[in-house]
């Protein structure tokens, strides 16, 4: 399969300012040296915690946050600065669904005038055009044509997030970078979201970057993720790799604190989640560097890479 | 019905005054809560699971909402009391966790000095005992340090242990009774099984019951006793844990277990239940309004009349007929 998206040491830092003259003092270390790659048609999962940095690369790909240093590359073509995206049409390629269906749809605009924008930016068809394809588009999601000339309140959630995909879809894009695209639904509308999500990228061979911090979740949708904490990444690795081969304390300790259906075991599982906790805590150190961060990944297979220490390895053996 | 039963609802209706006309909510809600057992309330957005806690700690607004039925928390009935008598109530015999801690704590008080002003309002304990309590407490939900956060304000707080701070003002006087709605939903996973197990651990500690509020059926699969599964504001399967996810019954409580992505990370594609929650005006309370989203059913089957919940274990109540033939649609 060809690679689609390619990020390379990508690095995005907040200023922090502070003092007098409100001089830069220190700053936010989001994005810390990622490298990910997206292949065609297919899912990729970012997990990680609310504040681990996961938000922040989906939208430096999209091209909404300001790079510090890295490159990205589409199509072996470098994005990294916006002419060079607007060259190669780039945002059209690109799309994004955001977690929060009600905010990212306009109020005041039907939901017709919401799913063409997109079209009238991109495609050039004629109001005729415009309105078949957007009939099709809400087809494809479920939803009824006369829902063409409503408004975003008189949805339900799963009904606005289904709008979002339609929408992002709309220009055929290549990649659409999902940011919790359904962390806000009940659970049988999330089935429901995901389903389509599932079945517009068998129909369009649509790659997605699946940003999550739902483990369960991510298993149903990617066959490659990636597990980053504190703005970087600390284990990359195929879904076989991460559930059932997890080498970073970090990971195991993410996997542990998953809930499970298995009442008959339960008090097993909670035993051993506690003693993952207690395991953290006492040797958290040793997989962190002096400044708390995630060491550089070393492979340990072919499609299994994990942040550890340098003589982890020899360490082991003691 | 035993002696044992902390709270005892019978036949709870709720109904909210929109544009002047009286909408039933939740109809005939009958649960029980033993001392030191989790009792979770599970469905949809939508079922009326907080319209039934809100109801248990009086905060509907007796001008706009009309409760009828029976509550009571032993010789007390809850639906009689008055206004004035709410407080001594609340946060005392009954503590509540919200599902936003950042909404529930007051952002202009040190998190030490809200315990204490909790503390404070019941007389439960000795003001000499304020100082000791309050980071007694701290230690108890797991926050380090706890001298030093008693001083800090919310804000300062990550989203984690403002969390564990309104545990903390829930279980300040020792309630029997707690009722968490939604305490882990805005929480990261690492996060939510901590709060989980320390929920757990408290009331083993304090023997208090709870009643958690979820949609979350992993949630409830790790933490709760007993669980009742509401739909439209009815209760449709009610059981103790192991047999209701050994032996589901209900169709909505089966489709809700097989629409979980948790369950089986295997198949291609997830159970979709068809159709929406209906809207208050459109629940019939006499019929089965899960089954209008079961179309492949016979019509006598989803038409069965005043379904009532039914005994058919020894911990294991169902609603109605529906589930001795319910199929799946792609089973029929």
């Amino acid at each position: 399969m060809a690679e689609l998206l390619r990020v390379e040491n990508l690095k995005v830092h907040y200023p922090i300012r502070s003092g007098f003259f409100n001089r830069v003092t220190d700053y936010v270390y989001a994005a810390d040296g990622v490298s990910l790659s997206i292949e065609e048609g297919k899912t990729y999962g970012l997990i990680g915690e609310s504040g681990s940095g996961k938000s922040t690369i989906g939208k430096a790909i999209v091209g909404l946050e300001d790079i510090t240093a890295g490159k990205i590359f589409f199509q072996g073509v470098d994005v990294t600065d916006a002419k060079s995206r607007a060259r190669i049409n780039y945002n059209k390629d690109v799309q994004m669904i955001f977690q929060d269906s009600m905010s990212s749809l306009n109020p005041r605009k039907t939901i017709f005038d919401i799913i063409a924008e997109p079209l009238r930016n991109f495609s050039g068809y004629k109001e005729e055009a415009l309105k078949s394809e957007v009939r099709h588009l809400l087809e494809i999601v479920g939803l009824p044509e006369e829902t063409m000339y409503q408004f975003p309140f008189q949805f339900s959630g799963g009904q606005r997030q289904r709008i979002g995909i339609a929408r992002a879809v709309a220009t055929k894009p290549k990649l659409i970078v999902a940011d919790e695209p359904v962390s806000a639904l009940d659970l049988s509308v999330q089935a429901q979201v995901l389903n389509y999500m599932k079945a517009i990228q068998q129909e369009f061979g649509i790659a997605f970057l699946f940003i999550s911090h739902d483990l369960g979740v991510v298993r149903h949708m990617t066959e490659n993720l990636a597990i980053m904490n504190n703005g970087r990444l600390v284990e990359v690795g195929t879904r076989d790799d991460i559930f059932d081969h997890a080498q970073h304390l970090y990971t195991k300790r993410l996997l542990a604190a998953i809930p499970e259906i298995d009442v008959p075991n339960r008090a097993e599982n909670r035993a051993h989640r506690k003693a993952i906790e207690v395991e953290f805590q006492e040797h958290k150190a040793a997989y962190y560097d002096k400044d708390g961060r995630a060491f550089p990944l070393i492979s340990v297979s072919e499609t299994h890479a994990v942040a550890l220490p340098e003589n982890y390895l020899e360490a082991e053996d003691l | 019905m035993s002696d044992s039963n902390l709270l005892v609802a019978k036949d709870v209706s709720v109904s909210f005054k929109i544009r002047g006309e009286f909408v039933t909510a939740i109809k005939d809600v009958s649960l029980s809560v033993k001392s030191g057992e989790v009792l979770a309330l599970v469905g949809e957005s939508g079922s009326g699971k907080s319209t039934f806690a809100t109801s248990v700690i009086g905060l509907h607004d007796p001008s706009q909402s009309k409760v009828t039925g029976n509550i009571h928390m032993g010789e007390r009935d809850l639906l009689a009391l008055t206004p004035d008598e709410w407080p001594t109530i609340r946060g005392a015999d009954i503590g509540m966790i919200f599902q936003d801690p950042l909404a529930a704590l007051n952002p202009l008080a040190k998190v030490g000095d809200q315990i204490r002003e909790a503390l404070s309002v019941h007389k439960v304990y000795q003001e000499s005992e304020y100082d000791g309590r309050v980071i007694e407490l701290l230690n108890q939900v797991g926050i380090p340090h706890p001298e030093r956060v008693a001083k800090e304000f919310p804000h300062q707080l990550s989203g984690g242990m403002r969390q564990r701070v309104v545990i903390a003002l829930a279980i300040a006087n020792k309630p029997r009774l707690i009722i968490a709605d939604e305490p882990t939903t805005a929480l990261d996973a690492t996060i939510q099984a901590q709060i989980l197990d320390l929920l757990k651990d408290i009331q083993d500690e304090n023997g208090a019951g709870i009643i958690l509020i979820t949609h979350d059926l992993s949630v409830v699969a790790e933490v709760a006793d007993r669980v009742a599964v509401m739909y439209a504001g009815q209760i449709v399967e009610d059981a103790e844990v192991a047999e209701l996810f050994a032996n589901p019954l209900h169709p909505y409580t089966r489709s809700l277990l097989r629409s979980n992505p948790t369950i089986d990370a295997d198949t291609d594609e997830l159970y979709v239940i068809q159709g929406t929650v209906p809207g208050l005006k459109h629940i019939d309370f006499h019929k089965d309004m899960f089954l209008q989203r079961t179309p492949w059913l016979p019509e006598d089957v989803r038409n069965e009349v005043d379904p009532q919940l039914e005994k058919v274990g020894p911990e294991h109540w169902v609603r109605g007929n529906s589930w001795r033939v319910f199929r799946f649609d792609d089973e029929v």
